[in-house]
């Protein structure tokens, strides 16, 4: 067993929001004689939370929530305005599926690429890749430029690559949603084999009954908020019951904007 | 008038001061350097595709040298009146070295932006994705050498000043990193940046010694400009020694490192104060 932990304390991830064009030279100059009021966004706010060896946390709420926000602090990529983030732990990340890849290259060098940046020893790479390769089933595509891929070739090659790594810690973001049917109960029954091995995964996603199936815990994020965390099934109730369409919450545009490019 | 564009969503700047970040910096830079065979391979990788359905491949850089060398020692070397044999070396150094300085700037400039996706996800050590670059970049260098030893034989111009040569060699090395690290996090923010370096670099070309001798500038009255120009002093520290033997003159080390300092020392400023929100701006 590894003794792997997230630890949030607090948490806040504090965006400012300002116009594109006063990024450039000409807004640079623009700002030496105006500066506009600055709106800040809070993605993130005030998010406590301990996650252990062999939980497996699902994240919920509606787009713009956090979700991705509190995946990437988790990961080592945003790094918090506000709060104390203590993790223990490899960190695997998978954010997006269709991005990340060497375009040119095949699928094998993709692979090798994607495993090194995710930490994993070149010795290893030569020594798992085969077993990478069988599980992604892309069988002869991996000998071809990635470019002619599908989204569900993608996904099948970011999942077998980032899963092979001996990672305490895996983040998946909204993975469910692609890949076929056959892909993704392996990709089930890989996931609950590294929770079997004592490892943390914390994954969001929006189909609720298949997130409930594989997480003893759910999180519900609403703007940027915790909301509710606790058991799957009854996390779930309340988030269906909240959902309905007579209460319905908008979520406010400002607050998706984290997440957009 | 009303702002254009999209809107962009920032980290603020969380409550640690500059030294922290600056710790931070040189922790992520020590980390890539321990991570050097993902670079490596990275960059090797870049190479290989570039010339993968090349007839010659990569035989194409030193054919591409040795045709401009060729052709514009002839033009040149009437024109500066210049003796055939030490010109021929004198331009082949310079160019060689100039298009390895100049890559710094301009594909330092896409080293961040064309790692986007990886950023955006993978907690790795940013500078892995420059080095990446810097790696190319001396790849694409060394194909040229058997052009510059081929010149360097025709013109017996081998003698004791080799290791010299070399040492100064790395110094435009670290430069060069520098430069890709300047802007490498400059160009997130300022999209501008990278086709307006290329166009400033064309001007210094003109500016720098490389077609024509170092004397025609003081002749001209223009040899204060060498003095600014810090690109003179990158050049000559591996040119001098070639070309006259021995070291460079102390006056060229001492501008060459003095200028690779402040290089490191804007450049680590610059990481520092941009490396948190690269991936928010990317």
């Amino acid at each position: 067993m590894t003794d792997a932990l997230i630890r949030l304390g607090g948490v806040g991830m504090r965006f400012s929001v300002s116009p594109a064009s006063d990024r450039s030279f000409q807004g640079l100059f623009r700002g030496l004689r105006r500066r506009g009021p600055v709106r800040t966004v809070d993605a993130l706010q005030d998010v406590s939370l301990e996650i252990r060896s062999g939980e497996r946390v699902g994240l919920i709420g509606p787009n713009g929530a956090g979700k991705t926000t509190l995946l990437k602090v988790v990961g080592g990529i945003y790094h918090s305005t506000s709060g104390d983030v203590s993790i223990r732990g490899l960190v695997c990340p998978l954010f997006e599926f269709a991005t990340g890849f060497e375009m040119d290259l095949s699928g094998w060098d993709n692979i090798r690429i994607r495993c090194m940046l995710l930490g994993m020893p070149r010795r290893e790479i030569e020594r798992k890749i085969d077993g990478i390769a069988e599980f992604s089933g892309l069988g002869e595509f991996l000998d071809y430029p990635v470019r002619a891929y599908s989204a569900g070739m993608f996904v099948r090659l970011a999942f077998s690559a980032t899963t092979a790594v001996e990672a305490e810690i895996l983040l998946l973001d909204e993975i469910m949603a692609a890949g076929d049917l056959d892909f993704a109960a392996r990709a089930k029954r890989r996931m609950l084999d590294m929770i079997g091995r004592g490892e943390i995964v914390v994954l969001s996603s929006h189909v609720l009954d298949e997130l409930a199936d594989i997480c003893n815990r759910i999180v519900w994020l609403d703007k940027g908020q915790v909301r509710a965390d606790g058991p799957s099934r009854e996390v779930v109730q309340r988030y269906r019951e909240a959902m309905t369409p007579a209460s319905v919450s908008v979520p406010a545009p400002a607050a998706e904007a984290p997440s957009v490019p | 008038m009303a702002p254009i564009g999209v809107s962009v969503a920032l980290p603020v700047r969380a409550g640690d001061g500059f030294s922290a970040r600056l710790r931070d910096v040189l922790a992520s830079w020590a980390r890539a350097f321990r991570s050097w065979e993902i670079w490596v391979h990275l960059g090797v990788q870049d190479i290989k595709n570039r010339y993968k359905r090349s007839l010659v491949g990569p035989l194409w850089i030193a054919i591409s040298l040795a045709v401009m060398v060729a052709g514009m020692s002839f033009l040149f070397g009437r024109l500066f009146s210049q003796e055939g044999g030490r010109y021929l070396i004198y331009l082949t150094i310079g160019m060689m070295l100039w298009s390895l300085i100049s890559s710094s700037f301009t594909d330092g400039g896409y080293a961040f932006l064309g790692a986007e996706s990886y950023i955006r996800q993978i907690p790795q050590a940013k500078q892995i994705y420059l080095l990446r670059c810097t790696v190319v970049n001396l790849v694409v260098f060394s194909f040229g050498l058997p052009v510059f030893v081929a010149v360097a034989l025709l013109y017996g111009q081998f003698n004791a000043s080799l290791p010299w040569a070399l040492v100064g060699f790395a110094v435009v090395v670290v430069a060069c990193v520098g430069h890709s690290a300047i802007m490498a996090y400059l160009s997130v923010p300022f999209r501008d940046l990278p086709p307006a370096s290329a166009s400033a670099l064309q001007i210094v070309y003109f500016l720098t010694p490389i077609l024509y001798p170092v004397d025609l500038l003081r002749q001209r009255g223009l040899g204060w400009f060498l003095h600014i120009n810090p690109l003179y002093y990158l050049l000559e520290i591996v040119r001098h020694p070639i070309l006259e033997g021995g070291p460079a003159p102390a006056g060229i080390y001492a501008g060459a490192v003095a200028y690779t300092a402040l290089v490191w020392v804007v450049g680590l400023g610059v990481a520092a104060a941009l490396d948190r929100r690269i991936p928010a701006l990317l």
